[in-house]
């Protein structure tokens, strides 16, 4: 289990600063672990392929079981450069995925329209679906596809400069 | 230099205020399962609809195109009567006149032990929701899709999936239950609603048919850790990894769910 290296503090406390805090919990805890030895993908597709026939592997082996491999530290300099990928790759991978929902709630929207004749369909569609979000206190955010698209293009400059940073570390 | 890492995730966070929740990023994650495989349906040829929480039907004409997300704690299903700014769903059927069935986002459904159970993703017949918007309440038995959905950054662990097992083990009603639950005989999969003597709804002999005969998956955005699989084909429960827009293990996690339901239900 690793110790979280000092040179980290001030992008932790960056996070906390932007309410992002909990990407800097996810962080630590990740860099606490380690490496986790993981399925492969090959593996995990078997699986599913095996649970779709409704087929039954041998569920006792003889074999001794195989120990779980152990977990490799990510210690010193090498937890500043993983966790600028790490924040980078959180934020940009939600980005994205907010981005694809909007894209994806307006194909419903919008393909009801293509099921009406085409006389009723209404003036030109220029908006889609809003999306609110209500937060652990009954706040609620809301967020259009605009907004998801600002937080795109912004993505360049928080990899940009998260490398910089890890690069003068 | 780290002066500009704040400025840029301040300038993010300020278009997406939902990322300053802690679970903002895990609705988020939901969400995107959960349109993605109402649209799987729709390339299948379903009907798709977006739905407010008063059972009204969002058209793109309207002036309020607001989708909510549930707040807070999970519940069960809100009242029609409160109005359309509780959760969304999403509703789908076949063609007109078929079965019509709904997508559920963190609801809780009651167990056979009688505590809840919260399922991330849920497809339900539509039955089920239009009896509880009448007043309110939580459904009991279990869904014919669950998927748990899990943001973490973490390898998935076997406790993990030990807990979706434990939860799908509570919402299960089979025919031996029936005179210790509180609902007449035939006893059905899923309340409330009445679906007469359809096979399809009808509660099982084992706990076995009834994984088989439903579709549940974990849909994680990392891994699973090693071992972590190990009881997922016994318990009819798919692993799917490494979710994200564009991904594709997340385009076949959205077509397995979509072929099952267009394969299996009525």
């Amino acid at each position: 289990m690793a110790t979280i290296d000092h040179r980290l503090l001030p992008l932790i406390d960056v996070l906390a600063a932007t309410e992002a805090d909990w990407i800097a919990f996810e962080m630590i805890e990740e860099l606490r672990v380690g490496r986790v030895p993981e399925e492969t993908a090959e593996d995990l597709q078997n699986v599913q392929l095996l649970v779709r026939s409704r087929k039954s592997e041998k569920r006792w082996s003889e074999e001794p079981a195989t120990p779980s491999p152990g977990a490799e530290p990510i210690t010193g300099v090498e937890q500043i450069h993983w966790a600028a990928n790490y924040v980078t790759k959180r934020v940009s991978d939600v980005v994205a995925m907010l981005d694809a929902t909007f894209k994806q709630l307006d194909t419903i929207l919008f393909a009801e329209v293509l099921l009406e004749p085409r006389d009723t369909i209404s003036p030109p569609l220029t908006n889609g679906i809003t999306l609110v979000v209500q937060a652990d206190q009954e706040e609620q955010a809301s967020v259009d596809r605009e907004n998801a698209a600002i937080a795109q293009t912004m993505l360049p400059t928080l990899r940009g400069a998260l490398v910089n940073w890890a690069d003068s570390v | 230099m780290i002066n500009n890492v704040q400025s840029a995730i301040n300038a993010i966070l300020g278009s997406v205020a939902t990322l300053r929740s802690a679970s903002g990023a895990g609705r988020i994650f939901e969400l995107f399962i959960m349109t993605g495989v109402a649209n799987g349906l729709q390339n299948r040829g379903f009907e798709v609809w977006l739905q407010r929480s008063d059972g009204s039907r969002i058209s793109p004409s309207d002036p309020d195109r607001r989708f909510f997300q549930r707040g807070g704690a999970p519940t069960g299903v809100p009242s029609a009567s409160l109005g359309p700014q509780n959760a969304s769903v999403i509703g789908f059927r076949r063609a007109s006149g078929a079965a019509e069935w709904e997508i559920w986002n963190g609801i809780q459904f009651q167990g056979r032990s009688g505590a809840n159970d919260e399922i991330d993703i849920a497809v339900v017949p539509r039955e089920v929701g239009i009896q509880l918007r009448q007043s309110g309440g939580l459904p009991s038995g279990r869904p014919r899709v669950a998927i748990e959905c899990k943001d973490a950054g973490q390898a998935g662990s076997v406790d993990e999936m030990r807990a979706f097992v434990a939860r799908l083990y509570d919402l299960t009603m089979l025919r031996w239950h029936q005179p210790y639950l509180p609902f007449p005989a035939p006893l059905q999969a899923i309340y409330p609603g009445n679906f007469g003597a359809a096979p399809f709804y009808a509660a099982r002999a084992t706990y076995r048919q009834e994984n088989q005969g439903t579709f549940n998956a974990i849909a994680r955005r990392t891994g699973f850790a090693f071992g972590a699989a190990a009881m997922t084909n016994y318990y009819a429960i798919e692993p799917h990894s490494f979710i994200t827009a564009g991904s594709n293990q997340a385009a076949s996690l959205m077509d397995a769910v979509a072929e099952w339901i267009d394969k299996e239900l009525p």
